[in-house]
């Protein structure tokens, strides 16, 4: 009988971010031996870099700007000011307090191994981490993702920052042109603006967070330009980078007009890639330049290598990681009822002000692959709230399958936006149609209100 | 690479490629012979596809 090969692991992950973390824990709760591989801070980028410093520095540019506008609700005080290494301690504070701060030991107390170093497939079984070579029978990568910078001539040569950098300045800069108006660049836009610094976006595409509703983008876009005096460059693109004294001169051309800009800082925000540069030909997993190939099961073309995160896409987000390592986790160690990856309730948030939160297609999207539909739209103004916290601009849209009323999906923009989205998702995923959702109490006065009186008109429409 | 290229082309094309491979070489402890095949050809695609397509796929040509 031939013998069984002994490998070094069960279960080795690459990478200890949000697509790793979450089948770690899952594997070796099963009993199985697991080690992970960290070429950086554990935890990834989420708690360190992304998500919790950018918005610890949005919640005080938050707070900032309520305080200014306390008058308004009848507050008054001696000027509002702000302290900017302040805010810089209280973003530390807000990364320090994640769970990731405890590092390695988050792990090696319950027995996962954590191995610093890159890792780089030999074969099908083996990679090499520095000196040593480790097996596996199994594989999970979760490498993450890198900005990718798009390639103007002098950008590179005159330096940028990228969101990484943006959440450890020291003081605002003055002046800061942003490259990509995704939800990366509006997000530190609107903090950075709040604090004082004149922004200029450029991007390519016709709307500010493109990929969302265009009534999402014409809001921002108006608040952009009206409220924070920002210059937003759209259908745009960035010709050169020069180095004009200590500050950067940019030309920009708008279709066939060309314009230049100097400022103090370049922030570029145009979009990310996935990490793959990890031999995976030789372990006979197919990718392409920016992801990993899987199937709805996580499963890479190589059978026991499984994939998540960023470095698989289809979207960037912390929440989309620990939602597919649980599915790779588990198909790893159920083999007869396996989990199966559904994106079609995905909730995607961008925190400017208003909060733009959205789940499903878009209006576009559904027209594009000629699904049958009804659409409703309501300005959050017409709900209690909106009155009580003298916010008027924001909507919520909903849109339903026009035979069955099952919800579809839909965008909502106003304070909490990110808080209120769930409800739809949760409906969307269960397939409630928009009759079910307006039949259901909300309380009042909440600005989850907005997403009930949107549904039952369109449910109206329907009848 | 095509004959009509100009002079010269092909030696700062590979010389090119060659530096960009080494930075990347740098920074990896070990690597395969496949590795640097696919990781050269990736590099010498953003100067010359043509010559990156002959080169990824000369081995199988028989």
């Amino acid at each position: 009988m031939a013998k069984k090969q002994q490998f070094d692991y069960d279960l080795i992950i690459i990478g200890s971010g949000a697509g790793g973390s979450v089948a770690a824990h899952i594997a070796n709760r099963a009993g199985m031996s697991v080690a992970i591989i960290e070429d950086q801070e554990i935890g990834g980028e989420c708690p360190n870099t992304g998500c919790v410093p950018s918005k610890a520095i949005l919640q005080s540019a938050e707070v900032y700007e309520a305080a200014k506008q306390g008058a308004r609700f009848g507050i008054r005080g001696a000027t509002v000011g702000y302290n900017y290494p302040s805010i810089k301690a209280w973003k530390d504070l807000a990364v320090k307090r994640t769970g990731t701060y405890l590092g390695e030991e988050m792990y090696t107390t319950e027995g996962i191994s954590v191995i610093n170093g890159t890792a780089h497939f030999i074969d099908a079984h083996t990679i090499s981490v520095g000196v040593a070579r480790l097996t596996a029978s199994k594989f999970l990568i979760a490498t993450g993702s890198k900005v990718a910078a798009p390639p103007i001539p002098g950008l590179e040569k005159n330096g940028y920052l990228t969101y990484k950098e943006a959440i450890n300045l020291t003081r605002p800069p003055k002046s800061l042109a942003i490259i990509g108006g995704g939800a990366v660049g509006c997000e530190f836009a609107t903090a950075l603006a709040i604090f004082g610094t004149k922004i200029y976006i450029i991007d390519k595409a016709k709307h500010l967070l493109a990929s969302e509703e265009p009534e999402a983008s014409s809001l921002l876009e108006e608040r952009f330009i009206e409220d924070y005096s920002m210059s937003v460059h759209l259908e745009s693109v960035v010709d050169k980078v020069e180095k004009i004294g200590t500050k950067k001169k940019l030309t920009i051309r708008t279709k066939r007009v060309e314009t230049a800009i100097t400022v103090d800082e370049i922030m570029v925000a145009t979009g990310k890639s996935g990490l793959v540069d990890i031999g995976l030909q030789n372990a006979g997993v197919e990718h392409d330049k920016t992801s990993v190939k899987v199937n709805e099961y996580m499963q890479t073309t190589a059978p026991h290598i499984y994939a998540a995160g960023d470095c698989v896409g289809p979207y960037y987000f912390t929440h989309m990681a620990t939602y597919q390592s649980k599915i790779a986790a588990n198909n790893m160690l159920n083999r007869k009822n396996k989990y199966v990856a559904d994106y079609k309730a995905v909730p995607r948030c961008t925190f400017t002000n208003p909060e733009i939160a959205a789940v499903g297609p878009t209006e576009a999207e559904l027209k594009a692959v000629k699904t049958p539909y009804n659409a409703a739209t309501i300005p959050i103004s017409v709900i209690g709230r909106a009155n009580i916290a003298d916010f008027s601009d924001g909507f919520v849209k909903v849109m339903a399958d026009k035979k069955t009323g099952v919800l579809l999906g839909g965008t909502v923009a106003c304070p909490n936006a990110g808080e209120v989205i769930h409800e739809l998702a949760l409906a969307v995923q269960q397939g409630l149609t928009a009759q079910q959702v307006a039949d259901t109490i909300h309380a009042f006065p909440t600005w989850s209100e907005g997403l009930r009186v949107a549904c039952a008109k369109l449910s109206r429409a329907r009848s | 690479m095509s004959v009509q290229d100009l002079s010269g082309s092909a030696e700062l094309t590979s010389e090119n490629v060659c530096d960009q491979l080494e930075d990347w070489l740098e920074t990896k402890m070990e690597v395969t012979s496949s590795d640097i095949r696919s990781t050269a050809a990736g590099i010498l695609q953003r100067y010359n596809p043509s010559a990156a397509f002959a080169y990824e796929r000369h081995m199988d040509i028989n």
